[in-house]
C-alpha cells in the first residue's frame, strides 16, 4: 500500500527533524562559516582581513609557514605514540584481568575504570604536578637515573607529558574495549588447544591475539581522534611549539584575531580527522579480513 | 588461573606499577588541596587543612561556577533527551534506508576536532549576540552530549519488542500514547545512562564553553583554566577546584560500574 509507506516514510523524516535541525544549525553551519572564512570571504570576522575574496591566499600561507606544518606533524605523530602505547598497555591489563585470579582484582578491576570519568583539563593539571620539577615523578626518575639534571617532562619540545597524560586517559578505555571482545572468544577453542598440548603463551599468541586484536584496533579510531583533535592536554602540557595544531588555531584566532589563517587550519585539521579515520578503518579491516 | 610462581610474581608487580600508575596523580592533588603547608623541600605537607576550599568559596571562584555548572549540565540532560527521543525511537525500532547513514553520521561530532566547530561556533555566536549566557554554553555542550544519549536511547529501543507496539496500536493508541506509556517505561535505564554520559559531558566540558560563555559564564572547568592557562600556575587552589571535579568524576564511575552496561561507556572521555 503506497499510501501507509508515504506516511512511514513522512513519520520517519518528521521524527528525525529535531536532531538534525539542531546539528545543522549548531554545528554544520559554523562549519560551513569556518570553510568561507578559510578563503577570506568574512563570515565570521565581521570585516574583510584582505581585498579581493575569495582567495587561496591563505591556504599559501598555510603551505609556506613552517608553524603550521610542524604543528599538523607534531598533532599526528605525537598523539600516535599515545595510542600506541595505549593500547599495549590497555591490552596487557585486560589480559592480566581476564586470565588469572589475584588478591584485589575487583578492587583493581573497578579502580582501573577511574580515568574514564576525569576530565581532560584536570589529567592534564594533575601530570603537570607530578612531572614538573620537583613533582613525585620528576624527582623519582632522577633519583632513578632515568633523566638527567635540567631535563624537562612538561612543555617540552617532544610532549613527553602529553603523551603521558593522554596515555593515563585512555588505558582504561583500551582495557574495558579489550575486556569485552576477549569474553567473546569461545572457550571450546582454548579447551581444545590445551587438550593438544599447547601452553599458555601458544594459545595467547595463536587464539586470543588474533581472535581479539583486530575488532578491538578498529573499536579504537575515536581514541586516536581525540587525541589528535584535542585542545586542553597539549594546551597545558605542551610547549610553546611545537605544539598541536587545536593550540595554534587557539591561539591564532582566540588571541590574535586571525579569522582567516585560523579557519584555513580548522579546515585542514578537519580534513586530517577524516583521513585518518578513513585510513584507520581501511588498515583494520584489512587486518580483519587476513585473520 | 593462578599459574606459576614466577608468573605471579610478575603480575603481582604489574598490578601494583598499575595501581600507582591510576591512583598517584589523583593522591598528589588531593594532597595538594588540603596542604596548609608545604614548604618546598619537604617531601608531604607539614599540616593539613582547608585553607584552599575557604580561600576559593571566599573569593567567588567557587560557588558561582559550581551553580553555573550544574544548571547547564541539568538543561543539557533535558534537551539531549528531548532532541534525541524521536529520532532514537526510528533507528531502533525502524527499518528503513539510509538507517546505518543515519547512525554513522550521529558519530561525526566526536569525529570533528572541537576546535574546527568552536572557531565557528565563536564567529558565528559573537555576530548573532549569542554570547555569555547559559543558553549559548547550553547549546554547544549539546553538540558532544547527544550522540551518547542518542546511542543509549537508540540501544534501548532496539531492545524493546515489536510486538508490544502492534498490540498498542491495533488497539486504537496513538503513536504519542504508544511512546509514552509502551516505550517509555522500557527504554529508563538507557534513558538513565544517557543522562549519566550527557550530565558528564556538559560538566566537563571545557574548550566550547571557554569560546562561547566568557566573560559571564565561567563553568568549574573554566575557572581550572583560568588559573592554570597563564604562565604561572597556582598548585593548590586549582587543586581543590579538582578535587571538586573529580567528586562527581567518582560517583560516575560507581553508578556506571552498578548500572550501567559497559558498551556505553567507550568514547566518554572524548573531550576538549
Amino acid at each position: 500500500m503506497p499510501a501507509v509507506a508515504l506516511k512511514g516514510r513522512l513519520t520517519i523524516v518528521l521524527f528525525l527533524m529535531p536532531i538534525t535541525l539542531f546539528y545543522a544549525l549548531v554545528w554544520l553551519y559554523p562549519l560551513i562559516l569556518v570553510f568561507l572564512q578559510s578563503f577570506g570571504v568574512p563570515t565570521l570576522s565581521g570585516k574583510p582581513e584582505v581585498e579581493g575574496y575569495p582567495t587561496t591566499e591563505f591556504y599559501r600561507e598555510f603551505a609556506s609557514s613552517p608553524r603550521y606544518l610542524t604543528a599538523l606533524w607534531f598533532s599526528f605523530w605525537n598523539s600516535l605514540v599515545a595510542v600506541l602505547v595505549s593500547i599495549l598497555v590497555g591490552y596487557l591489563l585486560a589480559l592480566v584481568l581476564f586470565l588469572y585470579d589475584f588478591r584485589g582484582k575487583r578492587f583493581i578491576s573497578v579502580l582501573y575504570k577511574l580515568p574514564l570519568f576525569v576530565p581532560y583539563l584536570v589529567a592534564a593539571f594533575m601530570w603537570w604536578v607530578l612531572l614538573v620539577p620537583k613533582g613525585y615523578v620528576y624527582e623519582f626518575l632522577k633519583a632513578l637515573g632515568v633523566i638527567g639534571q635540567g631535563a624537562q617532562l612538561v612543555n617540552d619540545p617532544l610532549g613527553i607529558g602529553i603523551i603521558v597524560a593522554n596515555t593515563w586517559m585512555h588505558i582504561p578505555f583500551v582495557a574495558l574495549v579489550s575486556l569485552g571482545s576477549l569474553k567473546l572468544v569461545d572457550p571450546s577453542l582454548v579447551e581444545a588447544a590445551r587438550v593438544l598440548g599447547a601452553d599458555m603463551r601458544r594459545v595467547l599468541r595463536h587464539i586470543y591475539i588474533p581472535l581479539t586484536l583486530p575488532g578491538i584496533l578498529a573499536s579504537l579510531q575515536l581514541i586516536f581522534l581525540s587525541m589528535f583533535g584535542g585542545f586542553s592536554v597539549a594546551y597545558i602540557l605542551g610547549a610553546s611549539f611545537p605544539t598541536y595544531m587545536s593550540v595554534t588555531i587557539y591561539e591564532d584566532v582566540v588571541q590574535r584575531y586571525l579569522w582567516s589563517i585560523g579557519s584555513v587550519q580548522a579546515v585542514i585539521y578537519l580534513i586530517s580527522a577524516l583521513v585518518i579515520t578513513y585510513t584507520y578503518s581501511k588498515i583494520s579491516r584489512k587486518g580483519l579480513r587476513r585473520i | 588461573m593462578r599459574g606459576a610462581p614466577l608468573t605471579r610474581a610478575g603480575i603481582a608487580i604489574l598490578t601494583l606499577v598499575i595501581v600507582v600508575f591510576v591512583l598517584l596523580p589523583i593522591f598528589t592533588v588531593f594532597l595538594w588541596a588540603f596542604s596548609e603547608r608545604w614548604p618546598g623541600a619537604k617531601l608531604f605537607p607539614e599540616a593539613f587543612g582547608l585553607k584552599w576550599f575557604r580561600l576559593l568559596i571566599e573569593s567567588g571562584a567557587l560557588v558561582q561556577p559550581l551553580t553555573y555548572s550544574l544548571i547547564i549540565a541539568a538543561i543539557v540532560v533535558v534537551a539531549s533527551a528531548l532532541i534525541s527521543i524521536p529520532a532514537a525511537y526510528v533507528v531502533g525500532v525502524k527499518r528503513f534506508r539510509g538507517r546505518e547513514i543515519v547512525e554513522s553520521l550521529a558519530l561525526m561530532p566526536l569525529i570533528v576536532p572541537p576546535i574546527a566547530t568552536g572557531v565557528g561556533i565563536l564567529g558565528y555566536y559573537t555576530q548573532i549576540g549569542f554570547k555569555s549566557n547559559i543558553w549559548a554554553v547550553a547549546s554547544v555542550h549539546l553538540i558532544g552530549a547527544i550522540p551518547f544519549m542518542f546511542r543509549s536511547l537508540a540501544a534501548a529501543f532496539e531492545s524493546v519488542d515489536p510486538a508490544l507496539e502492534d498490540a498498542a496500536r491495533i488497539l486504537g493508541a496513538s503513536r504519542l500514547r504508544v511512546l509514552r506509556h509502551v516505550y517509555l517505561p522500557l527504554i529508563t535505564p538507557g534513558l538513565l545512562a544517557g543522562s549519566v554520559f550527557a550530565f558528564a559531558w556538559s560538566l566537563n566540558e571545557f574548550l566550547l564553553t571557554l569560546l562561547v560563555g566568557l566573560p559571564d559564564i565561567v563553568t568549574l572547568p573554566v575557572q581550572i583554566f583560568r588559573y592554570v592557562g597563564g604562565y604561572y600556575i597556582q598548585v593548590a587552589p586549582v587543586s581543590a577546584l579538582s578535587v571538586i571535579l573529580l567528586i562527581p568524576s567518582i560517583i560516575f564511575l560507581i553508578l556506571s560500574e552498578k548500572y550501567i552496561r559497559a558498551e556505553f561507556v567507550p568514547g566518554a572521555g572524548v573531550k576538549g
